[in-house]
């Protein structure tokens, strides 16, 4: 059975660096679920992500989102899928400096050649349940880091995209920011979208995610599913031990 | 870690019979740490011995009898609590014998071993991320640092086990 | 320092197309202003070097044989103080054919090519020895294709002799071919009498020559005398060198007034450029000044990099476009030294040019010094805040009303991005607004040379000239009698006196409907009754008149009273001309014979035809042609185009550049909004919709501009020719060609936009967000 991801042999390399960015990589992402990509910094995961996302091509390989080949796409039409079916957040959020908190989230519906109907009124609803609506018409510039990712947050979700790509969503984030936006990702998941997560750190790809890979050099080196948390507390810690003399 | 300075620490917040000791030594620790109640009474009595608790009232019954600190066991429990612990460094050692053992015995399984390990240690991060929402909600800030504690030490973990599979050539 | 130059150095290296820029800009600036000032620098030497090596002629005196004796003559010399004379020569005119061409020029009988004034230099061929022989000018030969040893008819008498070339000399009383002053041929003084015709008509010409260089006025006095000293009459006529050397000079004068006005401009928006380019690279710079400051640069080091890396470049376009437009002009200069029979010697005006190149540099590292101190005191927070690129939303009014009209969002985030950031959008504007100028100034001037030209002379369909062999009478009537014929006009020379002016005036007698022909009128009419009469500025200008006034002329001893009902355009003797109607001179000075016949043609007439008909009619005694008088494009022509190509190169490069830059800021929006989902093509909208309105804001402000340069290079070559502006040059660029320059404007600016967003579009969208 396909994924709504289906990676088949990719591989890329940046012109000028010898090595690859990622060295044939199959993968098969689920509708619904919820991955984390780990690994260390230069370890391929954010082009994986582009990759995923149809901004960048790979070498070889066939990278398919949706039944959709956007590999072989022009530029053009995987612009238009990527607004159609993914929401993108970024490590350090890309609002657009002179447009308002709402134009923002309104910018990925105003970009088709149809009128999005509703749109209007989600991208309202969204700043709503993400505690945004007083800054509607505020420019990105006088906002909080937290409060322009949940901004960048909106906007992913403004075309009702059944696809998430997060690149390191918390990396700019104090931790209090950063645990509520990684709390949004896990709702919007619960409400049964798939989540692909990018990150370096093992706990936040652990926490909402039922699989883990890990890639190194461009390869994956582990591909970890994880059952619900359940185990009470006296099975995941034990403090102390006794000793053997006083 | 002894019990000695758990209880003279208790002790300190007022007179105790041992049960009561075992009770709120347990719940100090969150349920993490069952204490055996013979563990506890022998605790005391080396205390006793050593002149730190003394007994409240008339002796009697094992169980009913209350102790309480001495200024010397004040005096010790105080200067404890004010060093920092310099003791070595507690390993995994588990894991790394297991390892090594693999290696001499030449199966070849090392990989499959780290990987498999690895996976024990992300469903733990799994397990404690959560612990710690549901402590944090419910309020119990004890736990919640335990559970912090707890997150840390296996990311390092896992951070040696990813270290190991580089070396391994996994 | 050396940090300094590692940053300046890794930069240029880094924004190769931006040095690029600004290296072909000063090498297009500092060519243009090489190549006008060395021809300014060498426009008149060449001439007083051959004159001073032929001891050319200060003052030319034809004297009337039958007043004055040959013996009073040579006693002349002394009594005006002439350190040196030659002749009396016998002189007249002569009309030579050769191969279907007819050629009218002054004879004179002159023994050897020597003499104390006026020497030839022979540089073909011998002298006239004998009878049948004649010694015509080099340039004569060259431009009309005539050897030593061709044999060439006179047309001027009946009996149509003939006479071999016998050599070829250079005349530095001539001057330059193509502006048809009537050359000069020489014959032994033995058959002078034979070939000059007609009826004998002769002068004596005497040549003098002064100490130094004697002005205007000196010979004006001298002439004076003359008159004063000898009998009425004596004096026919004069020249001096000045008139001729301003003759030779007035193609210079043109040329070097358009090159300078290139030149001035082509500096004026080289300026504009470089401010451009520095001050933008410096705005999208900010954070990485910052940066820089934060490191440890102090402010002045920070500045040094930034005047360092326009220094760079700016030097390298200096060192190749200096030596350039010295190559360039050598050309030109070459063009007129031949013409007074010099060796065009290869000078390096060494000083000159190094002038030129230290305040080339200068402009660069004060235009580079102001922005970049600036930014290089800020604080380094600041800086880097500054340039983190969040500029305050402006709700701009186009912006709203794009939305408001439900404009595609591209067009709208686009026109919102014009006004995002105020100074970036100035001098995108700037830029514009020099390209349009430019564009609207080298084409307006080739309309205003091409209308001047136009202007020169009066444009009839045909002009005819008769040689003396054959009567006016019988020429006025085959002309009117041909076919397709509509009118004809008779013109005759002379020369009259007019108050103020020291020199005889050139006066021409228009017999016929001579207001059919197309003198442009520049204010009040053409003459109707005898007496009136029309000029120049000059005239008015010299005489102290205006139009409508009296003007009093001695005509051949004889007053006779003008008024002078309008100003016409006429290069004729620089301005000072004199149109009038037949009936007026002719009684007064019965000698008066139209030897040019400016003819108009009914319509639908083939001017070429016609004239090929009249001159099958009359092969040999006239000539019919259908080209205008006075012709500029000898040294013009391709000047013109050149320098209007070049100045075009420049202004478009400084709008790319500033497309360029403002792109480049703009990356980091342009690759979100492709992340977001944007197709190239709706970037593309994006992105030249916000060019677009500022190449409109910046065109309409190019428009005036550019009308005022031309207005200013009008008034400078009218002042050069003593005329004011001809109609057609005034409003050289028609109101429907206006919005042509506007649109232009605009797609270029466009056209850069979407060039630079095309390169910005290639680095992937990962290295612009991920590379933060």
């Amino acid at each position: 059975m396909t994924g709504i991801v289906e990676l088949t042999a990719v591989t890329k390399r940046y012109s000028g660096v010898d090595r690859l960015a990622l060295a044939g990589v199959d993968l098969s992402v689920a509708d619904g679920e919820f991955l984390a990509v780990m690994g260390p910094s230069g370890s391929g995961k954010s082009t994986l992500l582009n990759l995923i996302a149809g901004m960048d091509r790979p070498n070889s390989g066939t990278v398919r989102v949706d039944a959709a080949e956007i590999s072989a796409m022009t530029e053009a039409e995987a612009a238009r899928f990527r607004r159609q079916h993914l929401g993108f957040i970024f490590q350090f959020f890309h609002l657009l400096p002179t447009l308002t908190v709402l134009e923002n989230v309104l910018i990925p519906s105003q970009l088709g050649s149809r009128a999005n109907v509703g749109a209007s009124r989600r991208a309202r609803q969204l700043l709503d349940d993400l505690g945004l609506a007083d800054q509607a018409r505020a420019y990105p510039a006088k906002l909080s880091g937290g409060q322009q990712q949940r901004v960048a947050v909106a906007r992913a979700l403004v075309n009702e995209p059944r696809l998430l790509l997060a690149d390191e969503p918390t990396g700019a984030l104090d931790s209090e920011s950063g645990a509520q936006v990684m709390d949004l990702l896990g709702r919007l998941h619960a409400a049964g979208r798939t989540v692909i997560l990018v990150t370096h750190d093992a706990a936040l790809a652990a926490r909402h995610s039922q699989r883990v890979i890990s890639l190194r050099d461009g390869r994956v080196i582990d591909d970890a599913r994880l059952s619900a948390a359940t185990a009470p507390a006296a099975d995941l810690v034990r403090v102390g031990a006794v000793e053997r003399s006083a | 870690m002894s019990l000695k300075f758990g209880v003279l620490g208790l002790l300190a917040g007022g007179p105790l019979h041992g049960y009561e000791v075992k009770t709120r030594f347990e719940a100090m620790f969150g349920g993490t740490w069952d204490v055996n109640i013979g563990q506890v009474y022998t605790t005391l009595q080396r205390l006793e011995r050593d002149t730190l608790i003394r007994p409240v009232g008339e002796r009697g019954d094992r169980g009913r009898q209350q102790y309480e600190l001495t200024p010397a066991g004040q005096e010790l429990l105080r200067s404890w609590i004010s060093e920092p612990e310099s003791g070595p460094q507690q390993l995994r050692d588990a894991v790394f014998l297991k390892l090594v053992l693999s290696q001499r015995l030449g199966d070849g399984h090392q990989g499959q071993l780290l990987r498999r390990q690895r996976r024990v240690f992300l469903q733990r991060l799994k397990d404690l991320t959560a612990l710690e929402q549901r402590a944090r909600s419910e309020g119990r800030e004890d736990l919640v640092l335990l559970a912090r504690g707890g997150v840390l030490h296996t990311e390092a973990d896992l951070r040696w086990v990813d270290e190991l599979m580089a070396e391994d050539g996994a | 320092m050396s940090g300094v130059l590692a940053k300046c150095l890794a930069d240029l290296r880094r924004h190769r197309v931006q040095a690029g820029v600004v290296a072909l800009i000063l090498l297009l600036a500092s060519a243009t202003g090489m190549v006008a000032l060395s021809l300014m620098s060498q426009a008149s030497d060449p001439f007083d070097q051959a004159f001073a090596a032929q001891r050319g002629a200060h003052l030319m005196v034809w004297f009337d044989p039958a007043q004055v004796s040959t013996a009073e003559l040579t006693a002349t010399p002394v009594e005006i103080g002439a350190t040196a004379s030659a002749g009396p020569y016998p002189s007249g005119t002569i009309v030579l054919a050769s191969r279907g061409q007819k050629y009218s020029l002054n004879l004179v009988a002159q023994g050897s090519p020597g003499g104390a004034v006026g020497q030839l230099r022979l540089v073909a061929g011998a002298w006239a020895a004998g009878s049948g022989e004649i010694v015509v000018t080099r340039s004569f030969a060259q431009v009309n294709g005539v050897d030593v040893g061709s044999r060439l008819r006179v047309v001027s008498l009946p009996s149509m002799p003939s006479l071999t070339v016998s050599g070829e000399v250079i005349d530095i009383d001539e001057g330059p071919e193509d502006l048809t002053l009537q050359s000069t041929a020489w014959v032994s003084p033995a058959c002078f009498g034979a070939v000059n015709g007609p009826g004998n008509s002769s002068s004596y010409l005497m040549l003098y020559r002064f100490p130094g260089s004697p002005s205007q006025a000196r010979l004006d006095s001298d002439v004076t005398q003359l008159r004063e000293r000898l009998p009425a009459g004596a004096v026919s006529s004069t020249t001096s060198y000045l008139y001729t050397r301003s003759i030779y000079q007035l193609t210079d004068g043109f040329v070097s007034v358009i090159l300078l006005a290139f030149s001035v401009f082509a500096l004026v928006v080289a300026a504009l450029v470089v401010v451009n380019v520095v001050a933008g690279t410096v705005l999208a710079s900010y954070r990485e000044i910052g940066v820089m400051r934060a490191i440890g640069f102090t402010p002045r080091q920070a500045v040094a990099v930034y005047v360092l890396e326009m220094l760079v470049p700016a030097l390298l376009g200096c060192i190749v476009g200096i030596p350039g437009g010295v190559l360039l002009s050598q050309p030109l200069v070459t063009a007129s030294v031949s013409a007074v029979g010099l060796t065009p010697a290869f000078g390096w005006p060494v000083g000159v040019a190094v002038l030129t190149f230290a305040a080339l540099l200068a402009v660069v590292a004060i235009a580079a010094l102001l922005p970049a101190r600036r930014a290089g005191r800020l604080r380094p927070v600041e800086a880097i805040s500054r340039g983190a690129g969040a500029p305050r939303g402006m709700r701009s009014r186009i912006a709203a009303a794009a939305g408001w009209l439900r404009l595609p969002r591209p067009v709208v985030l686009g026109s919102r991005d014009a006004f995002a950031r105020p100074m970036r959008g100035i001098f995108t504007a700037v830029a514009v607004v020099t390209g349009v100028a430019t564009a609207l100034f080298a084409a307006g001037l080739e309309i205003q040379l091409g209308a001047t030209q136009g202007a020169l002379g009066g444009t009839a369909a045909v002009a005819v000239t008769r040689t003396a062999a054959y009567p006016d009478a019988a020429a006025s009537a085959l002309l009117a009698g041909q076919p397709g014929t509509a009118a004809v006009v008779a013109e005759a020379e002379t020369y009259v006196s007019v108050p103020g002016i020291a020199d005889p005036v050139e006066t021409t007698a228009l017999r016929g409907a001579s207001a059919t022909l197309t003198y442009p009128i520049i204010s009040g009419r053409w003459f109707a009754r005898p007496g009136e009469a029309v000029a120049p500025r000059a005239i008015f200008a010299d005489a102290h008149i205006g139009v409508g006034d009296p003007l009093t002329i001695q005509v051949r001893g004889t007053a006779v009273r003008l008024t002078m009902v309008g100003e016409v355009f006429s290069v004729t003797g620089l301005g000072q001309a004199l149109f009038t109607g037949w009936q007026t001179l002719a009684p007064v000075d019965p000698s008066l014979q139209p030897y040019t016949y400016a003819v108009m043609l009914r319509p639908g007439v083939n001017g070429a035809q016609w004239a090929a008909q009249v001159q099958a009619a009359q092969p040999d005694f006239l000539t019919a042609s259908t080209s205008t008088q006075i012709s500029l494009d000898g040294t013009l022509g391709g000047v013109g185009w050149g320098l209007a190509l070049i100045l075009l190169v420049v202004a478009a490069t400084a709008t790319f550049s500033a497309m360029l830059l403002s792109v480049r800021e703009r990356r980091h929006d342009l690759a979100t909004l492709k992340a977001l989902g944007m197709t190239p093509l709706q970037l593309g909208v994006m992105v030249a919709t916000a060019a677009a309105i500022l190449g409109l804001i910046g065109a309409v402000f190019g428009i005036p501009a550019g009308e005022a340069m031309l207005r200013a290079m009008g008034s400078a070559m009218a002042s050069q020719t003593g005329n004011d502006n001809p109609p057609g040059a005034v409003n050289a660029v028609a109101a429907w060609m206006i919005p042509l320059f506007v649109i232009g404007g605009v797609m270029v600016a466009v056209l850069g936009s979407l060039l630079a967003a095309r390169s910005a579009a290639r680095t992937s969208v990962a290295s612009v967000l991920h590379g933060e």
